[in-house]
This record gives C-alpha cells, sequence and structure tokens, in this order.
C-alpha cells in the first residue's frame, strides 16, 4: 500500500513539477507531450501483458517511474538555463523527494548487511541510554529493523561484565534517533535521505565554488544525485553518505579556511567510522602543510578529534573499537593491485560496471587541471585508499556495490564535471545514461539483488548464464576469482585511458563517427555473446551456469566473509550436475572428508579422503554436448573441474 | 608535398575527403551491424522464427534509416539501434516480447529518422530541398520520402522471406513509391502522404497475386482524379481490369467523379454551358452552383463514396475500399498540417511496430490494440496540439486504471473437439462456475455471411432452469478466415469477442478466427450442451476450442 501510494506521488508530482522547474512553456508543453507518450505506450505496453500472470509487475513499474524521471530530468537538466529553474538547493529537494518516495520502495524486503546493528544501537541508545544490545538481542522480534534472525556478528566487542556492543561506531545511531522516533525504521532510512539531499547541496555547491558552469553541473547532477551508487545508499543505512556529505564539508570548510566547518565535519567524518579518520588526518596535513598559518588551527582541530576518540574509549575501553591499529599499515602489493583494477574494472563491483559515469572522473584526474579542491579531496583520500584496496573485501563485502568509495563519488563528480567543461562526448554521456538508467530500473524493481555473494560471477553473467546454460559471466571481467576478461580489460581499458589522457594532453581532436563507434558496439557485443556460448575450459561447481540437481552451496550464502572461501557445491550420493566443458584431461579439485565415487560421463572414478583440506583428481572429459557429474557414493565439495 | 597541398591546404578538397571518409564509415557501420546480426543469429538457439532470421536486414534498416538522416547533426545517433537489437535478440528468450522489441526498435528507428529529415537542412553545396517546409517548418523531399518509405515496407512486406512472395512484394514497392510520387503532388504535407503511403505499405494484401498491383492502382486513380486525362484513365482501366471487379468499381467512381467536376466547373466538355442558358429553371441553377463549390473537393467525394461502399462488401474488399478511401481523403485536402501529421503518422508507425505480425494487420486494420487504446491514443495526439499537460494527465490516469484493473487471468481449459452439423456435445461443467467462455471456431465455414447459425448452446443451472445461445458467425467465425490465402475471399466478420490469437509470422501471420462466447448465470451451471446447426454446409463443423470457467 505504501508502495503504490509513493507511486501515485511520483506520478503526480512528475505532472506538478515541470510546471514549477521548466519555466519556458514552450519546452513545458514538449515535455508533457513526450511524458504523455511515454505514458500511453506503458498503457498499451500494460494491455499486452495485464492478464499474463507471469508478467513481472515489480520490474514494470520501476521501469515506468523510472523512465519517467530520467524523461523529466534529461529535459530539465539539458535545457538552457534561461529556460529552468536551477540552483544547488532545488537540485537537493528534487533529489532529497526521490530518496524519500524510494524509502517504501526499499522496505519491501528486511534491512541487510549492517543496517539492522544501526538500527538496533538506535533503539538501545533510546531504550536503554546505552549501547549494550544484551536486551536488544533478547527481543529481538521486537525490533523495528525486522530481523528476528539477528544475532551478534563475528568480533563485536563483548564488555568486563558481560555487556554486548556492536561492531559499528554508534555515531550513525545518534544521528538516526530523531528519525527513529518520527517513524521508526522508516525514519531512520529517511534520515539517510536527508543527507543524501545534503551531501548534493554541499556538491554541487562546491562545484560553484570550483568554478564549475551551471551547464555542466546540471549534467552531472543526475548521474550523481540519481544514479548508483550514491542513490542506492540515500536510501539504506549505511554511514557512507553522511560521511560523503561530512567529507565535502570538510573539503568547503577547507578552501574557505571556516575552521568551525571544517571541525565539526571531520570529527562528524572521524566519529562515523574508523577508516574515514584516515581521510580527516590526510586532509589536515595537506591543510598544515599548503599554509604555516594553519598549523594552530590544524592542532585545535586534532585537539578535540584526538579528545572525542578517547571518549570512544572510555566507551568501548578501545579508542579504535573492534580495529587494531595494525590496520592503517598498507600491506600487500599485489592485492593492492587487484583492488585497484578491481575498483575500477570489476562486473559486479567496479566503476565501470556499476556507475560508468565515473570513469570520466578518473580519466579527468589523469589528465586535466585539477581545481583547489579537488586536489585537496584526492590528497586527503590518497591513505585512505591505499588502506582498503589490498584488504580481502576490497569490493565491500556484504553491501551494495562501491560501498568504500562512496564517500569520494562526489569528488570523482567534480573530476568528470572539469572534463564536461572542455569536452561535450555526448556519445559518451548518452551510453552512460542507457547503462545508468538500466541499474537504476533493476535497483528499484528488485533493491534485494544489489547484494552479492562476491563469488566472482556479476548479475549481469548469471543471469544470462542461466538463459543459455552456457558460462557467459567468464566474458564479463572478476577480480574477485580472477578471469582472463578481467586482465583483458584492465590492458585494454588502461590503454584506451592513456590514450584518452595523452590525447587530452597534446591537444589531439578525436572525431568519434557515432554511426561506427554504435555498430562497432554491435559487432562486440555480438563477438563476445558468440564467444560466451562456446563451451569454457573451467567449471566453478557454484556458477549461476552449472545445472544443479540436488546438493547445497558451500559454504552456505549467508556465510560470513564468505569471499575469503573457495567456493564450491556440496554433493551427497545421487546428487548430480551438468555443465559444458570442452573435451580432454582435466583436473578435478574438490574436498571429501571421507571420500567419494563420481560419476563423469560413463567413467567412475573414486576420490580418497582429503579431510578439511582439498585434494585433485585428474580425468578425462568425454566429448558431450552436456557433461553430468555425479555422486555414487560418499559426499564431497566440489570446487571446480579445470581442463588442463 | 604537392599532393599532401593539394589534399589537405585547399578547401574543396579537403570537402571531398571528408565525404569520402563519411562514406566509408557509413559502408562500416552497415557491415558492421549486419555482421554482428548474423553472428548472433548464428550461435543463439532461440531464434528461430523467420522474423529473427531477417535480424541481419532489419538492422540494415536501422543503419539505412540513420543514413537517410545523416543531413541532421544527430541523424547517426539512429544506429544506436542496432547494438539495441543485438541486445534484444540476446536477452529476450520471450519470442512476443523479443519480436516486439525489434518492430519497435525498428519503427523508432523509422520515427527518428523521419522527424530528423523534416526538420534538417541539406548542407551548403549539397542537394537542395525539392519541397519547401510547410507552417510547421518540416520539410522533407521526394527522395527522402521514397528512402523512408521503402525502409519502413522492407520489413512490412518481406518477412518471411520467400521465393514466391518476394516478386509480389517487389512489385508493391514499386506501386508504393509511385503512389507516393503522385501523392507527394497534392497540397497536403508530405509526412501526410507519407504515412498514407506507409499505411498501404503494411495492409494491402498480396494473395492473390493480382492484388500486389494494389498501390500501383491507386496511384494511377489519383492521377486519373487529378489530370481527368484520357491516357491516364486508359492506363487506370488496363490496371483496374487486371486487378478485378472491385477494382473496376473504384476506376468507375474516380472516373466519374473527376469527370463530373470538371465538367461543372466547365473544363473539358461545352455541355456546361447549357445549363447557364436563361432558360434552365432555378432548381437547376441552385445545383450547378453547389456542384461548383464541391468541384475543388473531387477528392474528398472520392473518398467519402469509397468509405460508404466498404460497409456493403465483404472484409477483404471493405479493406481495399478503406484504403483506397483514405487516400484520396490525403491526396485532395488541404487539411492543417499538425492536426493531421500526427494521427495519421502514429497509426502508420505502430503499423510498422508491428511488422512481425504484419499479415494479421489487414483483418485487425487499424490496429490490432483495444478500442480503447486506440481513443486514448487520438485524444493524445489531439490534446497535443491544444494543452498537453491535459493529455499527461488523462495518460497517467490511464495507466493507473489499467493496473486497478488487474486481476488473475481465468484458466481456460482445452476442449479440442470438433462437431459435425446437427452433432451434440456435452460439456463438463465446473463446480461453482457461475460464468463461462466457450472459445469457439469453425472449419470450411468462410463462405458464410453475418448472422448465418453456427451452433446452439444449451445450458442448465442447479435449479433446473434452461438457458440458450445461439452461436452465429460474427460470434465466431472460420478459424482460417484471415489467412493469408483465404482472406481475400472470406465472407466472416471477425468475431466481435476474439480470441486474439495470431498464428505465423510476417506476412504469414493472421488472426485465428475464434470468438470468445460468453454466458452468465445466476446459479452454478449443471450442464453445457452444444449443437452444431443443421443448416452448415456438409464439409463445415463447428470447433470447441477451449473453455474457461469463472467462479464468483
Amino acid at each position: 500500500m505504501t508502495v503504490m501510494i509513493s507511486i501515485i506521488v511520483a506520478l503526480l508530482g512528475l505532472v506538478a513539477v515541470p510546471h514549477l522547474l521548466l519555466t519556458e512553456s514552450r519546452r513545458r508543453r514538449d515535455y508533457l507531450l513526450a511524458d504523455a507518450s511515454l505514458t500511453t505506450l506503458f498503457v498499451l505496453g500494460s494491455s499486452v501483458y495485464i492478464w499474463d500472470p507471469t508478467t513481472n509487475l515489480e520490474l514494470f513499474c520501476a521501469a515506468f517511474l523510472v523512465l519517467r524521471i530520467a524523461l523529466f530530468v534529461g529535459w530539465w537538466c539539458l535545457a538552457p538555463e534561461a529556460e529552468t529553474r536551477w540552483s544547488p538547493a532545488i537540485a537537493a529537494l528534487f533529489a532529497g523527494a526521490i530518496y524519500l518516495l524510494l524509502v517504501p520502495d526499499m522496505l519491501r524486503v528486511p534491512v541487510d548487511g549492517d543496517e539492522p546493528y544501526y538500527v538496533l544501537v538506535t533503539e538501545s541508545l533510546i531504550q536503554d541510554g546505552d549501547v549494550d544490545l544484551r536486551n536488544q538481542y533478547r527481543n529481538i522480534a521486537a525490533s523495528a529493523a525486522g530481523r528476528s534472525d539477528l544475532t551478534p556478528q563475528l568480533g563485536d566487542p563483548v564488555g568486563s561484565s558481560g555487556e554486548q556492543y556492536s561492531r559499528h561506531q554508534p555515531f550513525l545511531s545518534l544521528l538516526l534517533i530523531p528519525g527513529y522516533l518520527v517513524a521508526g525504521l522508516a525514519g531512520c532510512v529517511a534520515t539517510i535521505a536527508l543527507f543524501g539531499a545534503l551531501l548534493i547541496r554541499s556538491t554541487l555547491r562546491l562545484f560553484e565554488e570550483e568554478g564549475i558552469s551551471s551547464r555542466v553541473s546540471k549534467i552531472v547532477f543526475p548521474f550523481l544525485a540519481l544514479g548508483p551508487p550514491i542513490l542506492d545508499y540515500s536510501t539504506r543505512i549505511w554511514p557512507e553518505v553522511p560521511a560523503a556529505f561530512f567529507f565535502i564539508e570538510a573539503v568547503r570548510g577547507a578552501r574557505q579556511r571556516r575552521g568551525l566547518r571544517l571541525g565539526v565535519a571531520l570529527l562528524s567524518l572521524s566519529l562515523l567510522k574508523l577508516r574515514f579518520s584516515t581521510i580527516a588526518v590526510m586532509l589536515l596535513i595537506a591543510l598544515a602543510l599548503s599554509e604555516r598559518r594553519e598549523w594552530k588551527r590544524v592542532l585545535t582541530i586534532l585537539l578535540i578529534v584526538g579528545s572525542l576518540f578517547a571518549v570512544v574509549w572510555a566507551l568501548v575501553g578501545s579508542s579504535v573499537n573492534v580495529h587494531e591499529t595494525w590496520e592503517l599499515i598498507p600491506s600487500a602489493p599485489m592485492r593492492l593491485v587487484r583492488g585497484f583494477f578491481g575498483t575500477l574494472f570489476d562486473g559486479q563491483a567496479g566503476i565501470l560496471f556499476q556507475a560508468p559515469f565515473f570513469i570520466l572522473g578518473v580519466v579527468a584526474i589523469a589528465s586535466v587541471e585539477l581545481s583547489k579542491g579537488l586536489r585537496l579531496g584526492l590528497w586527503s583520500g590518497a591513505a585512505y585508499m591505499l588502506l582498503l584496496l589490498p584488504r580481502h573485501e576490497w569490493h565491500g563485502g556484504w553491501s551494495p556495490p562501491l560501498r568504500y568509495i562512496v564517500v569520494f563519488i562526489p569528488l570523482l563528480a567534480l573530476a568528470a564535471a572539469h572534463l564536461l567543461e572542455r569536452y561535450h562526448l555526448p556519445i559518451t554521456r548518452a551510453c552512460v545514461a542507457l547503462w545508468t538508467i538500466g541499474l537504476v530500473i533493476l535497483g528499484v524493481a528488485f533493491p534485494w539483488q544489489k547484494f552479492h555473494m562476491a563469488n566472482g560471477e556479476s548479475l549481469l553473467g548469471e543471469a544470462l548464464s542461466r538463459l543459455f546454460e552456457r558460462d557467459i559471466s567468464r566474458m564479463i571481467p572478476s577480480f574477485i576469482r580472477t578471469n582472463i576478461a578481467a586482465l583483458v580489460m584492465s590492458v585494454g581499458a588502461c590503454a584506451a585511458i592513456l590514450g584518452v589522457v595523452l590525447a587530452i594532453r597534446r591537444g589531439w581532436r578525436i572525431r568519434i563517427a557515432p554511426q561506427a563507434f554504435f555498430a562497432l558496439l554491435s559487432l562486440v557485443l555480438a563477438s563476445g555473446f558468440v564467444w560466451g556460448l562456446r563451451p569454457a575450459r573451467r567449471v566453478q561447481f557454484e556458477d549461476a551456469h552449472v545445472i544443479h540437481r540436488g546438493g547445497e552451496l558451500y559454504p552456505a550464502q549467508w556465510t560470513v566473509a564468505r569471499f575469503r572461501y573457495r567456493g564450491g557445491w556440496r554433493m551427497r550420493p545421487g546428487d548430480s550436475m551438468s555443465f559444458l566443458l570442452q573435451p580432454g584431461f582435466a583436473t578435478f579439485y574438490y574436498q571429501s572428508d571421507g571420500g567419494a565415487v563420481v560419476n563423469v560421463g560413463d567413467q567412475h572414478f573414486e576420490l580418497s579422503p582429503t579431510g578439511s583440506g582439498g585434494g585433485q583428481l585428474r580425468i578425462v572429459v568425454p566429448r558431450q554436448e552436456l557433461i553430468t557429474l555425479r555422486c555414487e557414493q560418499g559426499a564431497l565439495v566440489a570446487d571446480k573441474l579445470e581442463l588442463e | 608535398m604537392a599532393l599532401a597541398t593539394d589534399l589537405y591546404g585547399s578547401p574543396p578538397a579537403r570537402t571531398e575527403l571528408h565525404r569520402a571518409a563519411g562514406s566509408l564509415w557509413w559502408l562500416f557501420a552497415a557491415f558492421s551491424a549486419t555482421a554482428a546480426s548474423s553472428l548472433i543469429l548464428s550461435a543463439a538457439p532461440h531464434l528461430s522464427t523467420p522474423v529473427d532470421h531477417f535480424l541481419p536486414v532489419i538492422s540494415l534498416v536501422v543503419v539505412c534509416a540513420s543514413w537517410s538522416a545523416r543531413h541532421h547533426s544527430h541523424g547517426s545517433w539512429i544506429v544506436l539501434g542496432a547494438p539495441l537489437l543485438s541486445v534484444a535478440a540476446v536477452i529476450l528468450r520471450d519470442e512476443t516480447l523479443r519480436l516486439a522489441s525489434f518492430g519497435a526498435v525498428c519503427a523508432i528507428a523509422i520515427a527518428v529518422a523521419i522527424a530528423m529529415s523534416a526538420h534538417s537542412r541539406p548542407e551548403a553545396g549539397g542537394r537542395s530541398s525539392a519541397v519547401a517546409p510547410d507552417e510547421t517548418g518540416m520539410g522533407l523531399d521526394s527522395q527522402q520520402a521514397v528512402t523512408l518509405l521503402l525502409l519502413a515496407a522492407v520489413p512490412l512486406r518481406f518477412v518471411p522471406l520467400e521465393r514466391a512472395t518476394a516478386p509480389a512484394a517487389l512489385i508493391i514497392c514499386g506501386g508504393l513509391i509511385a503512389l507516393l510520387f503522385e501523392l507527394l503532388r497534392g497540397p497536403a504535407h508530405q509526412l501526410v502522404h507519407l504515412a498514407a503511403a506507409m499505411i498501404v505499405a503494411a495492409v494491402t494484401p498480396d494473395l492473390p497475386m493480382k492484388l500486389s498491383l494494389f498501390p500501383i492502382h491507386l496511384a494511377l486513380l489519383v492521377r486519373l482524379s487529378r489530370t481527368g486525362s484520357i491516357a491516364s484513365a486508359v492506363l487506370s482501366l488496363g490496371v483496374a481490369l487486371a486487378c478485378g471487379k472491385w477494382a473496376l468499381m473504384q476506376w468507375l467512381i474516380v472516373a466519374l467523379i473527376s469527370w463530373s467536376t470538371q465538367v461543372v466547373s466547365g473544363h473539358g466538355t461545352p455541355s456546361f454551358s447549357l445549363m447557364k442558358l436563361p432558360v434552365a429553371p432555378t432548381w437547376t441553377l441552385r445545383f450547378a452552383e453547389l456542384a461548383r463549390t464541391m468541384t475543388g473537393h473531387g477528392p474528398l467525394i472520392i473518398s467519402l463514396l469509397f468509405f460508404t461502399s466498404a460497409f456493403f462488401l465483404r472484409p477483404a474488399l471493405s479493406l481495399l475500399f478503406v484504403l483506397a478511401g483514405i487516400v484520396f481523403a490525403v491526396s485532395g485536402a488541404a487539411l492543417p498540417s499538425r492536426s493531421t501529421t500526427s494521427p495519421l503518422l502514429a497509426l502508420a508507425l505502430s503499423m510498422v511496430a508491428l511488422f512481425p505480425w504484419s499479415g494479421a494487420l489487414a483483418a485487425t486494420f487499424p490496429l490490432p490494440v483495444p478500442l480503447s487504446a486506440l481513443i486514448l491514443l487520438a485524444a493524445l495526439l489531439f490534446l497535443a496540439h491544444a494543452g498537453t499537460a491535459m493529455a499527461a494527465i488523462l495518460g497517467m490516469l490511464l495507466l493507473l486504471a489499467s493496473y486497478w484493473a488487474l486481476a488473475p487471468a481465468h484458466p481456460a481449459y482445452p476442449v479440442g473437439v470438433t462437431l459435425k452439423p446437427g452433432e451434440t456435445f456435452n460439456l463438463p461443467p465446473e463446480a461453482e462456475a457461475r460464468t463461462i467462455s466457450l472459445i469457439v471456431s469453425g472449419s470450411n465455414i468462410a463462405q458464410l455471411g453475418r448472422h448465418s447459425p453456427l451452433a446452439r448452446i444449451e445450458v442448465l443451472d442447479r435449479r433446473g432452469n434452461a438457458y440458450r445461445r445461439d452461436l452465429a458467425i460474427g460470434d465466431a467465425s472460420d478459424w482460417a478466415a484471415y489467412r493469408r490465402d483465404v482472406f481475400f475471399l472470406t465472407r466472416n466478420p471477425v468475431p466481435a469477442d476474439s480470441s486474439n490469437r495470431v498464428e505465423g509470422y510476417g506476412r504469414s501471420a493472421f488472426l485465428r478466427g475464434a470468438g470468445r462466447l460468453a454466458i452468465r448465470l445466476p446459479q452454478e451451471i449443471a450442464m453445457i450442451r452444444v449443437t452444431a446447426s443443421r443448416t452448415l454446409p456438409a464439409n463445415a463443423t463447428i470447433q470447441l476450442d477451449a473453455i474457461e470457467y469463472r467462479k464468483p
């Protein structure tokens, strides 16, 4: 019902808002005509599917809603300045309204990841005035989080008297209190939505201060505010969006020499998450190095931040909560490389696939002259990135994509804006807009799909693999389970980016014929698809293209930090799997406590016991259309089958 | 060095080089788009329909549409349709949705090309515009119009690509070009003419083969109505004779009206001057005055006569007369551009979008969508001229209303029983069902006219009350009545509540002639008996395809 009301409000709003934001009557009329045409199209579409019970109404409604919003935003943001009403505050109000309308949509399913824990701490603060969650866990059914299965997270600190604390810092929960008191869980999400709106206003104000024209600001606005990842995190209870807001406010405070703003912003940023404190420290160092006069101010702020860490220490017995100070030391250079490229190009967790507009920001950072605020911001983030990228969960763990770089997304948007000041890039913008619209439609229709178990596949790859029962996932780059596509993508994309950077720096004029570009894109997609349909050289048995008949995923989907395990498929006698693989000699990787007998094609293989470790067996893959692996005796976890 | 100066130094040489490079890009785009579609077609096992096999040509149509709008600054963007087609072909496993998406991409590409061509101005030194833009600021020269018409006609006429029907399609395309050229001489907007020609391209039946002469027959009739010359009269008479009696009837109407208007206006023959004699009675003079005022509206009179005749003819001939009526209505009318262009073009493009089932368009003319949707579309296009806010609100409310009306579908149970004349069959009742819908069709009954009895349905409720309903042509029809090879001779109208089941693809698609007959009772149904009429032809049968039960 709430979702229906929000849809109706959105639909009515999209009739009313153009009258407020489009000042020129002809443009307004043209928009309304286009809007009416789109509506008619959907009415006709609905008449085709209205009696079909298999119709996915969620997707249909989401597509309609998102396309209508995209149509209006396109009309509004691409119109000449004189024909529209535009200011950072108006843009923030618009974005905030969209976030609030999406709150019921997001709450169709229970909150997930770290979200319920923040709600639990909020409830504890309101009800008991402390952060001890013992009574909350005892009476978990009464929690507004709606997660009766909630138990303490692995590594949650326990007090000397048995107090059960959360591993998360309590500052976000403190911020959620007013919202919770007004509307419970929805109020908590609405609070984050409010921060989202504030973030948009601050970012657009920063754009103005950095000399970005309103033409470019209007182009960047929809990608920043209404696309992933800001849209994803503005409608969920994570500290990322408030952190991004405080970070941008800190950058603005620093460049304007406003000590109070800077101090409050850095303090709030540091209290949200320990990892953000590296940003605060680096920003202060950058500020101190830039001008000698700043030392006094910097010291004062450091003093304040330090004293608040002392308060945290007094509360939970450690100033860094559940973390360790060694975590602040960068390590493992190869993991750093993998995290770096993964953050850029991974099919499920990379910027290119999940928020492609911000790749422009990456290009801009390397190519165009950066403004003062942007340089300051990037410098502040350097240590943060060096710390996070080598982590096993560089992709964010159980969360919507790009979790760790949400805080820098406004900066990437600012960098992209610098690029767009010099180049119009209509083809790039159009392609990126289409992809982003698709992402938003899926995000609105199926919000739970934003969480992925990070097994090396991607939603797109899984969907295509299931559709064709072929390993098409391998055509999509993955740095979680590094594949050849990832290597090709890294090399190719780096070469392309370097080429663009070189061209920009040398002032070369590159003109791409759109017809050739789109046709080539078509050819690339077709070739990729055809290649993907061919049998692979390696089969990971937990993948979507494998047809499972019995058995279960191992480790289970909800296992904490599942990405650290070598996933597989647990089989017992009678269970079988079918898959495609090129014929030849292959190595079968498995784990079996007491040994097992499996059948592949017409051959029987006896698997020796491996204990808790893994074992290998050389087998011959028959020349068959579809190969079936059946467990005859014993039990095993089938990991993968790899051609030699 | 000298060569370099020649090539790059002087502006004319550079322009030539750019043009050559531009042509190469277009060739590359055409090759890549076609190759991509062929690759997908060769690999994807689910692309098995004749429309899927036509995918490379559809991609080529999209590239050509873009090429036709190349003078517009964003014309080359239409090629974006090519990757969209590839993506749709790969990810959409649902056949209806996939084919509909092909149609939509194709129609949108042509629509955008039309809009861009109409708004673009040729480059300096390029070709000059044959037609000046009208008050809407839009202009389309004849070459562009013909290109766009052919782009629309190719998917409409050549799917499925069969050796047997290709000549007919080629003849139709030739006729369409002639018709468009003839129409473009009229006073209405070029886009209206283009839309009318596209509608003819979409709907013209091609079996029997002589019907493929219909577009050229229309072109000659339009010429006859304009010139009234003996040469065009003879030529059009010859084509009409080749087409059949119905074409001769059309020729007679056109010839009579065009010559009589010439007579009234005083051109051609001296007989009219006799009417101007002072001895003529007063009523004769008044009639002459009225006739004189009508002389400028000859095509409209012809159009009205065609529309009127359509009411009295069998479905296929009715369609041909309606098409002729539309063509004459636009050929002579100087209607306001905006109010006529949008609805007619929208109708034409909708037909292009339905090209995967183009054969079924004839029976379901103008479109196989609910009347409410058509009214909505017309209202929107009308309101678009007056005030679009109202149109937006209307569209939105209708969307919500359509969702409100969303209800679970009633399961249909296949029956699959055939009854010969006089035979009876008892259908099993469903517990608690008070409303049943029988889906019925016939076989070998295409020659029966409206209201011919087909069967009697008797229903008994739990209280012993008996109900009777007679089934006639109009409630159901021959299952193959609208098939391509039968449609021209069929006398069955489309059932009032058609089952809307389309079979086949492209020109071979047809609407299955089954009708749904609903019977509602206040009590639970105890018995349903269907008896085929004894008056049916000996070889005719009644087919009980399925039954739907609805419980309160």
